[in-house]
């Protein structure tokens, strides 16, 4: 049977949770090709989430994508380094590893916006190519898996 | 939208004020018992009103005065903004002592800021000065004549209050008719309504049901004997093609409710900014539709109109924010309603283990 795309945000915790709503909120996003799963509790459980239920129903649906939304604690190069050692080279292209450089309530008290709201802007510059608040400090590093990102899931999740 | 409701004496809530906030959407969770279908039926009182039903004792029972305390009046008051003017509405009831049903013991109307009418038990005074009488067990909204009135009972009169029962969706319409029943029961002639008032909202309908039931193709009207005409759903299947055709009625209850969703969604894309306030929108769902359908309704109102929902439901807690969910939390019987919103509370890790555990909700 054929499924159509589709991608799976696992979020580290509620806040990480919210942003991801707020971004499938937006107007322009397909909300039936990405699904916001519960939140795992902690990057690790992410990551023992991600290995546990996700490797292989990416290895049975080849259209299928995680997005693991993590915080990064200001240890952005140790954690990123380490999911990408975890995640196996196979399905290394459909999985993403994004998330604030310390903690989505960092970006929060920055922005001064809720937490949804932020989701919903960072869907609206994905929409307009624009990278007008992926570019917050907060969010800069994520360059490298935004721009994979718009190369894998941008053509189903803004269709239009 | 509606940006203010006060209520006291009603049932449970006691100098409750609910204030929805920025957000066009809003979830209200508590304990059961705890005051959201209470806050749904003041809305309900107001819907009953504005579609006609005047008379105070279909309104309001003795039951529905707090702790069953007559001497205390019944008071709401709502504040909403309709094309950018902003209305105050306020109706207060009283039941004094020998009377067999309850009164009207006060009710004005304003339109920014400018007083349309008032009342004091029977004497009604409009804004040009003029005075007359009323039954004072009739309520004055659904009969004075006023440009700035019709708004109002518009609003309320259109409004989607709903906790639909699926068993009783049966697909026929006798009436074409804008107002749907409480328990979703005529949406067949909402539907034939809306479509005969605005044809193109069918592509609205069949988009949004071809996304959530993969193999809909169409519907029609098929005329049932003189009394009316029965809905019919239209199934196609492809490789190899194959077709199906059923009345509404044999929809399973989930079906049902992807129905009653396209339909509030092309209400708004037709135009009529909705006012909706589901009761528990999840119920009959599938797990993996709950987030979907949750979200079309919050799509809908963060377009135009405003989307109020009670829940029990995880999934549906999680679809949204701290600060568009509100708290209902009630000590006993004998307390009244507290309502606040979710950001105000404090704890640690998942937030529905943490309302498992009774932690928020208490």
């Amino acid at each position: 049977m054929a499924y159509p795309p589709h991608a799976y945000v696992i979020p580290e915790d509620d806040a990480c949770r919210q942003i991801a709503d707020g971004f499938v909120l937006q107007e322009n996003v397909d909300s039936r090709r990405i699904q916001v799963m519960p939140v795992a509790g902690g990057w690790g459980h992410v990551l023992e989430t991600f290995k546990r239920e996700y490797v292989s129903l990416l290895r049975n649906r080849e259209r299928d994508h995680a997005i693991l939304l993590i915080d990064f604690d200001g240890a952005f190069d140790r954690r990123f380094s380490h999911f990408q050692q975890e995640i196996p080279d196979d399905i290394g292209s459909r999985v993403f590893v994004v998330g604030a450089r310390d903690e989505a309530e960092t970006l929060k008290r920055a922005l001064k916006q809720s937490l949804e709201r932020i989701g919903r802007s960072l869907a609206e510059d994905c929409n307009d190519g624009i990278t007008t608040h992926w570019d917050h400090d907060q969010l800069q590093h994520n360059d490298g898996e935004r721009n994979r990102l718009r190369d894998a899931v941008k053509p189903f999740l803004f269709p239009s | 939208m509606i940006q203010r409701l006060y209520v006291h004496n009603f049932r449970c809530l006691e100098n409750f004020t609910f204030v929805p906030g920025e957000d066009s959407t809003a979830l209200l969770i508590g304990r059961n018992g705890s005051g959201k279908s209470t806050i749904l039926n003041c809305f309900r009182l107001l819907q009953t009103l504005c579609r006609g039903s005047n008379r105070v004792s279909t309104l309001v029972s003795a039951a529905d005065f707090a702790q069953h305390r007559p001497e205390h009046p019944i008071r709401i008051e709502v504040d909403l903004v309709i094309d950018e003017n902003r209305y105050a509405y306020a109706i207060a009831f009283e039941w004094p002592p020998q009377f067999h049903e309850a009164r009207i013991l006060e009710e004005r109307l304003s339109v920014d800021g400018q007083s349309i009418f008032s009342r004091q038990h029977a004497q009604v005074s409009l804004s040009g000065g003029a005075t007359f009488g009323l039954d004072w067990h009739v309520a004055a909204l659904p009969i004075i004549n006023h440009a700035a009135i019709p708004p109002v009972r518009f609003f309320f009169a259109f409004s989607i209050i709903v906790a639909p029962i699926p068993d009783l969706m049966a697909g026929f319409s006798e009436q074409p008719s804008p107002e749907l029943s409480y328990n979703g029961a005529n949406l067949a002639s909402c539907l034939k309504h809306l479509l005969g008032r605005k044809p193109a909202a069918y592509g609205i309908i069949e988009g949004y049901l071809k996304e959530t039931i993969p193999d809909f193709s169409s519907l029609e009207y098929v005329d049932r004997g003189e009394s009316g005409s029965q809905l019919i759903v239209k199934f196609e299947q492809q490789n190899p093609t194959r077709h199906f055709a059923t009345d509404f009625i044999a929809l399973s209850s989930g079906e049902k409710c992807y129905f009653l969703s396209a339909y509030l969604l092309a209400l708004q894309t037709a135009g009529y900014p909705v006012f909706c306030f589901w009761d528990e929108p999840d119920n009959h769902l599938s797990l993996s539709e709950v987030g979907q359908f949750i979200i079309a309704l919050r799509r809908m109102a963060h377009h135009k109109g405003q989307f109020l929902a009670t829940t029990h439901h995880p999934e549906t807690i999680r679809k949204f924010s701290d600060e568009t969910t509100f708290v209902l939390t009630r000590a006993s019987h004998l307390d009244p309603t507290v309502i606040r919103p979710l950001s105000d509370f404090r704890f640690e890790g998942d937030l529905i283990n943490a309302l498992i555990r009774n932690e928020i909700i208490g």
